[in-house]
């Protein structure tokens, strides 16, 4: 039998290798202009939305002895942004696993590799890379080492600032996992954590409610003033000087793009239809763990807190109702379940640990359960409007024969 | 057969179905055939469709005829073969290529050799396969080839000799027709450049490392070593030729689909060197991995990726690849 730091460091070094794998498959070295652009905003401007990886950006320029404003360099900043990323995202999982018991390692192992999977391939491949969500995730990632290390809870308060102010759809996406992990501390602590926890989850869900609806709101107001020096900085920081003009548009001069995404809805609906057909086996395992979860707690506050973890991701309703990024929200909804599950063995939550462990057994044992590694691959990695390249392809192809949407 | 691997057969018709749909590019190429049929877009997709529904039954009857304690091993090698065998026909650059035709009578093949039945079909299989596909003769056939001098060797029947003897000589005989009425090409496609190759070999080098220690330890026990020398020699025909026309899928694709089929072959015969090496490797690797599930799914990144092709074209820029 190995001890556990032998078994850690194999296991971090089969994923290391496996993710090493996928980033050399999925990488195509390209900076997409979306993702570009996000460069050229900047708080010099006002307190504007999506602003603040530019003004990082922007800061970097000032203070480096080399001109940052000029693709060739983003390419390489994105490389060395995306890799510190991976770095915390293994972190994540060495953390995870130190702190995990030995004898819930395995099911542990499995939503490690498949978050770290899915994640490198989506942020690796050209439609995320340099992404705004790739910092949105870090940030989640960082909240959720707070939460489970149980120090300076208070900062939970300017993380999560900073993940609105990378974007503001961070309240949707990925906000969940701070917010429901403090609910979690909440229920188990006794009546003084209650207070702490209270306290933090409170002013955090207020402030970062109010930022969101300032940056929604109120925060583009000087758009025609400003926008021919942003045109000119998107211009130096995108490929071939082509800049995306709707992110500007929406961003700068806050133009509402809802009318002309109908379309795309429809296509969203009917990519979303096979995603969910071909992703049964892995959405009928989620059920039966939550649903042994329901069934084995007793007290009304456990069953109140483990509600909140399994429709956390419900936050994402908003954006799937409303938006057309499906790619983004699929990648999202995945990355919450996995990291408040994952945080909550860490934590010690003895009753995840134990249902977790009872559901890894129960499919490992079926005879087809290995192949439940194979099978993920195809799916990754997700894009943006469309979810993955594999339901691109099914919808065009159905939408050939039907005609549902019209490109 | 019993319920567990029935349960396994379903689970893998539905993976194929997904395969198919993921894979699938609805593109017919130009590729060289004796037949105008065989060419065309709907008899190219029968093809495939029999081709899938054919490696379903050989993968049910190694199944069936794989010794109760290696029903798991064998459920893995069949999970392994289908991450290369699966996709490789369906993507754009392999639809429609006669190597389809080559495998569905080479699987037929390697059924008659698991169950021992139907033996003097096999010379007429032989040149079937010889003259739809003449390049068959050093992936295909050979391997039938190894196979049959290994029951040679095993059951010391002069038959088994003679069939692969003329097994080789009807492929030959199929090349020497194809040649002949002028449509013999090698079909070589260009799917993978050589950087790409070289840096999937890089990332395979476990694999070869396991292959070449699992072959030193059944030379080192084997007393009569021929059999296992043809084995493991008769799969480098299409790795060399392949690699010499630079058609580098094919090399990924024949180098591990030639192995696996022989390694799961030997399973099913209980060779018994074979066996004790096998549970030594499978030991020592689950010692390292947290799950032998890895073992499976790492190639298939490759395959999905780079060998079936990327969904998406942008430029490749990684270290120049």
């Amino acid at each position: 039998m190995m001890d556990k730091k032998t078994e850690i460091r194999n296991i971090m070094l089969s994923n290391i290798i496996f993710c090493f794998a996928i980033a050399v498959c999925t990488y195509q070295g390209v900076v997409r202009s979306y993702n570009s652009t996000m460069l050229a905003l900047s708080y010099r401007y006002g307190f504007t939305s999506r602003s603040l990886l530019g003004s990082i950006y922007h800061l970097l320029n000032d203070i480096l002895p080399i001109n940052m404003m000029d693709y060739s360099v983003v390419l390489v900043f994105a490389v060395i942004v995306t890799a510190c990323f991976y770095a915390l995202l293994f972190y994540f999982m060495y953390f995870a696993l130190k702190r995990c018991q030995e004898e819930y390692f395995k099911p542990l192992v499995f939503i490690l590799f498949l978050l770290n999977v899915v994640t490198v391939a989506t942020f690796t491949s050209s439609y995320n890379f340099f992404r705004v969500d790739l910092f949105m995730m870090a940030v989640a990632i960082i909240s959720a080492i707070v939460m489970i290390k149980d120090k300076a809870v208070w900062m939970m308060l300017p993380i999560s600032c900073i993940g609105v102010m990378f974007h503001q759809g961070f309240v949707f996406m990925y906000f969940n996992i701070a917010l429901v992990l403090l609910i979690c501390r909440f229920f188990d602590g006794d009546k003084k954590a209650k207070i702490k926890y209270g306290v933090v989850f409170a002013l955090t869900f207020a402030i970062c409610s109010g930022l969101f609806l300032w940056f929604e709101l109120f925060s583009r107001t000087n758009g025609a003033a400003i926008i021919n020096d942003v045109l000119a900085d998107a211009r130096a920081v995108s490929l071939d000087g082509h800049y995306h003009s709707t992110l500007l548009q929406h961003e700068v001069l806050g133009v509402d793009l809802a009318e002309d995404e109908w379309e795309w809805h429809k296509m969203n609906i009917m990519q979303m239809g096979f995603f969910v057909v071909l992703s049964l086996p892995w959405i009928w395992i989620a059920i039966d763990f939550f649903k042994g979860i329901f069934k084995g707690v007793n007290s009304r506050a456990d069953k109140i807190k483990y509600f909140f973890v399994a429709a956390g991701a419900l936050t994402m309703l908003p954006d799937y109702l409303l938006k057309i990024d499906y790619g983004r929200w699929v990648m999202s909804t995945i990355a919450y379940y996995a990291i408040v599950i994952v945080s909550l063995v860490a934590m010690g939550d003895l009753f995840i640990c134990k249902r977790l462990l009872e559901t890894y057994e129960k499919y490992k044992s079926k005879s087809w359960s290995l192949l439940l590694f194979v099978y993920p691959i195809m799916f990754i990695p997700f894009n943006d409007v469309d979810i993955d390249g594999f339901m691109q392809q099914l919808s065009a192809w159905l939408n050939g024969i039907v005609g549902f949407f019209s490109f | 057969m019993r319920a567990d691997n029935k349960k396994f057969i379903v689970a893998m018709i539905m993976l194929a179905i997904v395969e198919l749909l993921r894979f699938f590019d609805r593109t017919l190429l130009f590729h060289s055939a004796p037949m105008g049929i065989l060419q065309n877009y709907t008899f190219a997709k029968i093809l495939l469709g029999i081709y899938m529904i054919v490696i379903m039954l050989l993968f049910a009857i190694m199944l069936t005829k794989t010794d109760m304690a290696y029903q798991k091993d064998m459920r893995y090698l069949i999970a392994f073969i289908s991450v290369f065998a699966l996709p490789m026909f369906a993507n754009l650059n392999y639809f429609g290529t006669m190597d389809v035709v080559a495998l569905i009578i080479g699987m037929i093949m390697i059924g008659i050799v698991c169950i021992e039945k139907y033996w003097i079909i096999m010379p007429v299989m032989s040149l079937a396969m010889g003259i739809i596909c003449p390049m068959s003769l050093v992936t295909v056939a050979a391997l039938i080839f190894a196979l049959l001098f290994y029951e040679y060797i095993r059951t010391k029947k002069k038959q088994f000799i003679a069939y692969a003897i003329v097994n080789i000589l009807l492929s030959l005989l199929g090349l020497a027709v194809s040649r002949k009425m002028g449509y013999f090409t090698t079909d070589s496609m260009y799917a993978l450049s050589l950087k790409k190759f070289l840096f999937v070999c890089l990332l395979m080098i476990p694999y070869a490392i396991i292959a070449i220690k699992m072959m030193m330890a059944i030379l080192n026990r084997a007393g009569k070593k021929s059999a296992y020398i043809c084995l493991f020699t008769a799969g480098l025909p299409a790795i060399l030729v392949y690699g010499l026309l630079a058609d580098y899928s094919r090399v990924i694709f024949y180098g591990f689909i030639y192995y696996l089929f022989a390694l799961a072959v030997l399973l099913i015969k209980q060779d018994q060197i074979v066996l004790v090496v096998y549970e030594e490797i499978r030991e020592r690797i689950r010692a390292r991995l947290p799950f032998m599930g890895l073992v499976i799914a790492y190639p298939f990144i490759v395959m999905c990726f780079w060998v079936s092709g990327p969904l998406e074209l942008f430029a490749e820029t990684f270290v120049g690849l």
